[in-house]
C-alpha cells in the first residue's frame, strides 16, 4: 500500500519532520481498512506520542505563563526558550509556540488513527473482515 | 513492510524528539530572565508582599492528596519560567503551570475573554486565551501587587478550564487573605 503525504504538513521550521511522519501514519489509517497495528506495535507508539504530548503541554503551558510574567512581546519568549531549541535559527522561534500546538493536534488524531488501527488488527486476527469491503 | 517501515521510522523519530528535548529542557537562562527577577525582586518581600507567600516553593501549594485528586501520577517538579519559579504539574491529557508573577490582578495582559469570579475567599479571573482553545489562565489575587497563576494546557480533547479550576480550588484556601 502506498503511503502518500498528507496535504497539511504540520507546523514548519523544526517541527515539519515529525509532522509530516504524522501526517502520513494519519492518511494510512484512514485510507480505508488495510492499515493495521499490532498490539505491541501500537502501544509503542502510543507510549511515544504519550510522551511527547505530555512535554509539548508543559511548554504550552509555560509559554502562557511567560506571557504574563514577561509581557514585552515575543522576543523575551524566544530568549527563554532558546535552551529548548537551541538548534534553530533565531527566526524559527517566533513560529514555535503556533507550531507547537498545531503539531498538539496532529498527534491527538494520530493517536486516534492508531487506536483504529489496533481495532482493525483485532478484527482481522479474528477473522471478521467487515473492515475491508 | 512499506507500512511498518513508516511506523517504525515514527516511532525513532518520536523517541528522538523526546530525548534531545529532555537533554536541552530544564532550567531557561539568558540575561532577560534575570534582570526581570531583578527588576520585579521576584523574592517576594522587597516590595512588602506578605512573607508567607511561598513564591519561591509555588509547588509546596500542593499536597499528594492534592496531586492524587488531579489525577497526578508523577510528583509535580519546580522550574524556572521566565525569572520566576513554577511548578509543572502533569495530569492526564493536561499540563499545570502555577506560579507567582509578581503582579496583581488588574496587570493580568488580556488574551482572550475574562470572567471575574471568587475562589473561596479570593477574587479571581478566569481567561480563556483566543489564540489557543486548549489552554485556560486563573489569576488568583492576594494583593494589589501579587497574584498567583495557573496556566492549563490540555489534549486529546480534554477540556482546559475545568482542570484549571480544579487545580485553582485546591491552591486557594493556603494563599494569605489580606484586609
Amino acid at each position: 500500500m502506498e503511503i502518500m503525504p498528507a496535504s497539511g504538513v504540520s507546523g514548519g521550521g523544526i517541527f515539519a519532520g515529525v509532522g509530516r511522519a504524522v501526517d502520513n501514519l494519519v492518511a494510512a489509517a484512514n485510507s480505508g481498512g488495510g492499515f493495521t497495528v499490532s498490539p505491541e506495535g501500537g502501544q509503542a507508539l502510543l507510549k511515544a506520542i504519550d510522551s511527547y504530548q505530555a512535554k509539548l503541554a508543559e511548554h504550552l503551558s509555560r509559554a502562557g505563563y511567560l506571557g504574563q510574567r514577561l509581557p514585552l512581546g515575543t522576543s523575551p519568549a524566544a530568549n527563554t526558550f532558546t535552551p529548548f531549541l537551541s538548534t534553530v535559527a533565531s527566526h524559527e522561534v517566533q513560529g514555535a509556540i503556533p507550531a507547537m500546538r498545531k503539531l498538539q493536534q496532529r498527534l491527538t488524531e494520530a493517536r486516534a488513527a492508531i487506536q483504529k488501527s489496533m481495532a482493525n488488527y483485532q478484527q482481522t486476527e479474528h477473522g471478521t473482515a467487515s473492515t475491508f469491503k | 513492510m512499506k507500512r511498518l517501515l513508516v511506523v517504525a521510522g515514527l516511532v525513532v523519530v518520536l523517541a528522538g524528539a523526546v530525548a534531545c528535548d529532555q537533554q536541552t529542557a530544564g532550567t531557561p537562562t539568558g540575561a532577560l530572565g534575570t534582570s526581570a527577577a531583578q527588576m520585579t525582586g521576584a523574592s517576594g518581600s522587597a516590595d512588602g508582599a506578605p512573607t508567607a507567600l511561598p513564591v519561591d516553593q509555588p509547588c509546596s501549594l500542593l499536597s499528594s492528596a492534592d496531586l492524587q485528586q488531579l489525577g497526578a501520577s508523577t510528583p509535580a517538579s519546580q522550574d524556572v519560567t521566565g525569572g520566576s519559579q513554577t511548578c509543572e504539574v502533569a495530569v492526564p491529557n493536561g499540563s499545570v503551570t502555577i506560579g507567582f508573577p509578581d503582579y496583581g490582578l488588574s496587570s493580568l495582559v488580556v488574551t482572550g475573554p475574562v470572567t471575574d469570579l471568587p475562589i473561596g475567599r479570593h477574587q479571581a479571573k478566569k481567561m480563556t486565551p483566543t489564540a489557543d482553545p486548549m489552554s485556560c489562565y486563573v489569576a488568583i489575587g492576594i494583593t494589589p501587587t501579587q497574584r498567583l497563576d495557573l496556566s492549563v494546557e490540555t489534549y486529546n480533547g480534554a477540556q482546559p478550564c475545568p482542570l484549571a479550576m480544579s487545580a485553582a480550588q485546591l491552591v486557594e484556601p493556603k494563599l494569605p487573605v489580606s484586609g
